[in-house]
């Protein structure tokens, strides 16, 4: 018997080599390889529907030209994958309609109009792990009057997620920088440290299946520059949020995000003149198709 | 007692092996790892990219250039200019269409009757749709005396008017109102005597 099996031996490089082959070929396609990732598909559509409000009250000399106001943004959100780069990141559109706005100060509310805003896109290159490694269109997006309210809902839509899946009671925490180009000259830098763990609790209504629920929290340090406006910022935040995951394996689909951020900033003009903001926003994504 | 064919065999067989698990050690790690670097021509905004298109002021000017002739045609004494005289502008905007808006010229001989011959060649020209916020688009026409007739010379590039930011690392109320903001402004930047 075992004279029969030694001349199959004489198979076993061939055989690794195709197995080596097909390795390199898989590896290549996909990015990242291993590890938690986001299961996007190519040229289908996914829409969110969400929900954002920011309360925001100011400091300073200047601060008190600004009184605390509230916006609250509704609407959707579209996005796919419109290609895939050669190195096997994803290049996704996400887009924004049915925007519906309100601002309230003292009291009152009352509606925005947003129509500018109403399907505005932005390109995100990033990688299955919800590594931002390029975008473009925020410039676009704040001409047509976002200021950075709508970047919190395109950017969590592909969160970064841990390299892998915690075990119950065995948190993940980990560190990761961030930049983000609005056009020349104008540009902010965050570092986010994140604490990932598995949680339990009642599952989201857009989990028609069982989701795993990874709740974060966090610390953020920012640092931007308006270099034609003359003025700096930098911050700190609190960040602290819950994704609903569905599926199986390492390829997971984001069926909701809801999250809390609280920011203290400073804003310095070159003139030495500085005033001081705290924004708490509340945001939640939900997935409005039923779970592939 | 062992034959010299399997001790071959077996010596073989512990050589792929070897080859094997070096193989997959020496592996090439994922591409992926190179992050943003990429290919060069990976590029988001690459022409074809599924987003919002947005007109640039080379696309305007290569439709100007290509009128050249019919501007040129246009060409009456009141607008014609000699070297070194300031130029006619056309100012105007594009529509989601492509179609020019709200088109104006500006300096001498702007008014004059046969001037309009250029804001019609204007209307008739067709830009690139898209679904940018309108920009306002001047452009100077230079047009001279040529031993054939009349040239238009093409100005190589048309100014392209774009809303400034204003505040962009502020938070601000979406309806705030451009006195309150120009307070603002005033507030953090204030004019020095």
């Amino acid at each position: 018997m075992v004279s029969g099996a030694l001349p199959a031996l004489r198979w076993i490089p061939a055989l690794c080599s195709a197995a080596w082959l097909l390795l390199l070929t898989v590896t290549s396609g996909a990015a990242p390889a291993g590890g938690l990732q986001y299961r996007l598909v190519a040229d289908e559509l996914d829409a969110f529907s969400f929900e954002l409000r920011q309360v925001v009250t100011s400091e300073g000399s200047s601060g008190a030209l600004i009184p605390e106001f509230t916006t609250r943004l509704s609407g959707e959100l579209q996005r796919y994958v419109a290609r895939i780069f050669r190195d096997g990141s994803l290049g996704m559109v996400a887009r924004v309609i049915s925007l519906e706005a309100a601002s309230e100060r003292g009291g009152q509310s009352r509606s925005v109009d947003v129509t500018d805003l109403d399907g505005r896109s932005v390109s995100l290159r990033l990688n299955g792990r919800g590594e931002l490694l390029d975008s473009v269109g925020w410039q676009q997006l704040r001409r047509a009057g976002s200021q950075d309210l709508l970047d919190d809902v395109f950017l969590r839509s592909v969160a970064r997620l841990p390299p892998r899946l915690p075990p119950p009671a065995r948190p993940e925490t980990m560190t990761w920088r961030f930049a983000l180009t609005v056009q020349e000259g104008l540009s902010c830098e965050q570092t986010w440290i994140l604490t990932y763990t598995r949680a339990s609790g009642p599952q989201p209504d857009s989990c028609p299946r069982s989701c795993v629920l990874l709740d974060y929290e966090g610390t953020v340090r920012e640092t931007c520059v308006d270099e034609r406006g003359g003025m700096r910022r930098s911050g700190d935040g609190e960040v602290s949020g819950q994704l609903a995951l569905a599926g199986a394996g390492r390829r997971r689909v984001l069926r909701s995000h809801q999250w809390r951020s609280s920011w203290q900033r400073r804003i310095e003009a070159s003139t030495a003149e500085s005033l001081q903001q705290r924004t708490i926003t509340l945001g939640r994504l939900t997935a409005k198709e039923p779970s592939r | 007692m062992r034959s010299p064919l399997r001790s071959m065999q077996r010596r073989w067989g512990a050589l792929g092996l070897a080859v094997c698990g070096a193989l997959v050690l020496l592996r090439p790690a994922p591409s992926a790892a190179d992050g943003a670097l990429g290919s060069t021509g990976d590029r988001l905004d690459w022409p074809g990219t599924a987003t919002d298109r947005y007109l640039d002021g080379e696309e305007i000017t290569a439709v100007l250039h290509a009128a050249a002739e019919a501007f040129a045609g246009c060409a009456a004494p009141e607008v014609l200019r000699d070297e070194g005289e300031a130029p006619l502008w056309l100012r105007f905007g594009v529509d989601p269409q492509g179609r020019a808006a709200a088109g104006q010229l500006e300096g001498p001989g702007a008014t004059s009757e046969p001037a309009k011959c250029l804001l019609d060649v204007l209307a008739g020209l067709k830009f690139g749709d898209h679904d940018g916020l309108p920009g306002r688009y001047s452009y100077p026409l230079i047009l001279q005396r040529h031993e054939d007739g009349v040239r238009n010379l093409p100005y190589p590039v048309v100014l392209v008017a774009q809303t400034e930011l204003r505040l962009p690392l502020l938070s601000l109320p979406l309806d705030i109102n451009p006195e309150d903001l120009a307070a603002i402004e005033a507030s953090l930047a204030p004019k020095q005597p």
